[in-house]
C-alpha cells in the first residue's frame, strides 16, 4: 500500500492572486480591483461623513467618487454576469456540455440572448452614470 | 448562519452602492436639490464602509492559514 501523501495544490496559494493572470485575466482584474477597493471604500465612506460634516471638500470627493466608480466596474460586471448565469439556469456564461445544453433548452425553453446581453447593458448604464456624474455633479 | 449574515450585507452593499451611485448621477442631472444628495451620500457612506469591512474580512482575514494551499 502506498504511503499516505499530502495533497498538493499546484495552483499555489489562493492569496497569491497573480497566478490568476496566467489563465483567467478577467478574474485577475476583478480580484485586483477588489483588493484595492475594499480598503478604499472604507476611506471613501469616512470621507463622505467628513464632507457632510464640513462641506468645502467637494473637489476631492468628486475625484474619490470617480476612483471608486472605476474600481467598482469589474465587481459590478461580475455580479451582472453571475445573475445572468443564475437566471438563465446556466445557459448564459455557463459551461454546460452541448448535449446537456440541448436537453436543457428543450426542457426549459430558455434562450440565453437577453441574459448574455445583461452584463453589457449594466456596464453601459454604469458608464453613462459615470459620464453624467463627472460632467454634472457639483458637490 | 454566520456566513449568511455576512453574505447578506455583502450582496446588499455590492449591488446597493452602485445603484445609489447611479441614482446620485441621475439626481445631479434631474433633481439638483442638496437634501436628496445628502441622503444619498449618507446611504452610500454607510454601504461603502460595510462593504469595505466585509471585503477586508473576505479578502485578507477569513480562512488565513486554514487551507492546505494557504500554507505553501
Amino acid at each position: 500500500m502506498p504511503a499516505h501523501r499530502k495533497p498538493r495544490d499546484f495552483r499555489g496559494p489562493q492569496a497569491r492572486i497573480g497566478r490568476l493572470a496566467r489563465f483567467h485575466v478577467e478574474g485577475f482584474v476583478h480580484v485586483l480591483a477588489y483588493r484595492i477597493m475594499v480598503i478604499l471604500t472604507i476611506l471613501y465612506g469616512i470621507f463622505i461623513v467628513i464632507y457632510l460634516a464640513a462641506p468645502g471638500l467637494g473637489a476631492p470627493l468628486k475625484i474619490l467618487t470617480g476612483i471608486v466608480w472605476v474600481l467598482w466596474t469589474p465587481q459590478l460586471f461580475e455580479v451582472a454576469k453571475g445573475l445572468a448565469l443564475a437566471w438563465s439556469r446556466g445557459m448564459a456564461y455557463g459551461k454546460l456540455n452541448p448535449e446537456f445544453a440541448h436537453l436543457y433548452r428543450k426542457r426549459y425553453n430558455k434562450k440565453p440572448g437577453l441574459f448574455l446581453a445583461l452584463p453589457w447593458l449594466v456596464l453601459a448604464v454604469w458608464a453613462a452614470g459615470f459620464i453624467v456624474l463627472m460632467a454634472r455633479w457639483q458637490p | 448562519m454566520k456566513a449568511s449574515f455576512f453574505m447578506f450585507f455583502n450582496y446588499l452593499t455590492m449591488m446597493g452602492v452602485p445603484v445609489l451611485l447611479v441614482v446620485l448621477a441621475a439626481c445631479s442631472l434631474l433633481v439638483p436639490a442638496r437634501g436628496v444628495q445628502t441622503v444619498l451620500l449618507a446611504l452610500i457612506a454607510a454601504g461603502a464602509v460595510v462593504y469595505g469591512a466585509i471585503g477586508i474580512r473576505e479578502a485578507y482575514v477569513h480562512g488565513r492559514g486554514k487551507h492546505e494551499s494557504a500554507r505553501r
